[in-house]
């Protein structure tokens, strides 16, 4: 058991697992058309909105937020967006 | 007011002071059960607030995402049945403003105990400055 440091370094593993939770909180690997981010943010292009959890989204420890706008995004932060916009986008189909 | 980064004892009194009960005369369900819950973190971070030796003390990760989780479900509820206190709440020095900006400091602090896997968090590691001000 170990307190926090002052950095967010994800610990192994825990980038692609964040990944598969959030594909399947947004509807799954079909429901996602394209996946950017910012300094912050997820940016995803939803195929069906609706089908994406927002409650969900909202619990999981990870999510900072939700921004529905021109763009859903979902914030996580500015060390663990990169990795994990990457790791989601291997999960898609080619 | 000023604010040492670091501080556990601060940390847990500024904590404290955001963990603020709805007014007494809201009668609803979920104004209930967020006193219920402010008092729980109130006992919880308050016990040791004052207590200028009590340096080792630490939060664990399941009570901070649990009060993250039910600020969440609250104000939401809140939000919904009554969208006329949420307007007119919803503005600096309220209890409403407190609770939003304590979401917003155990949201973070879940976020990076979340990514590291840590278990516990020390009230020195809870950068509220920070989280609610921004690094600026």
């Amino acid at each position: 058991m170990t307190a926090t440091s002052r950095r967010r370094q994800p610990a192994p593993g825990r980038v692609e697992q964040t990944a598969r939770d959030l594909l399947a909180l947004l509807g799954g690997p079909d429901n996602i058309a394209e996946v950017s981010y910012c300094f912050t943010k997820l940016r995803l292009t939803l195929l069906d909105r609706a089908a994406a959890d927002d409650t969900g989204l909202l619990a999981h420890p990870a999510v900072l937020g939700l921004i529905d706008d021109t763009a859903f995004q979902v914030m996580l932060g500015p060390a663990t967006v990169e990795p994990v916009a990457h790791a989601l986008n291997a999960l898609l189909p080619p | 007011m000023t604010y040492r980064p670091g501080d556990p004892t601060r940390t847990r009194q500024l904590l404290a002071a955001l963990a603020q009960a709805p007014d007494p005369q809201l009668t609803a369900d979920w104004a209930g059960q967020l006193r219920g819950l402010t008092a729980t973190i109130h006992a919880t971070v308050g016990a040791h607030a004052d207590d200028w030796n009590h340096q080792s003390a630490t939060l664990t990760y399941e009570s901070i995402y649990h009060w993250r989780s039910e600020l969440d479900r609250l104000l939401a509820a809140a939000e919904h049945h009554d969208p006329a206190l949420w307007a007119r709440a919803r503005t600096p020095g309220t209890w409403l403003d407190a609770l939003l900006r304590l979401r917003v400091v155990l949201t973070h602090v879940t976020s990076k105990a979340y990514w590291s896997e840590h278990t516990t968090i020390d009230y020195g590691d809870v950068e509220i400055e920070r989280y609610l001000w921004g690094a600026r």
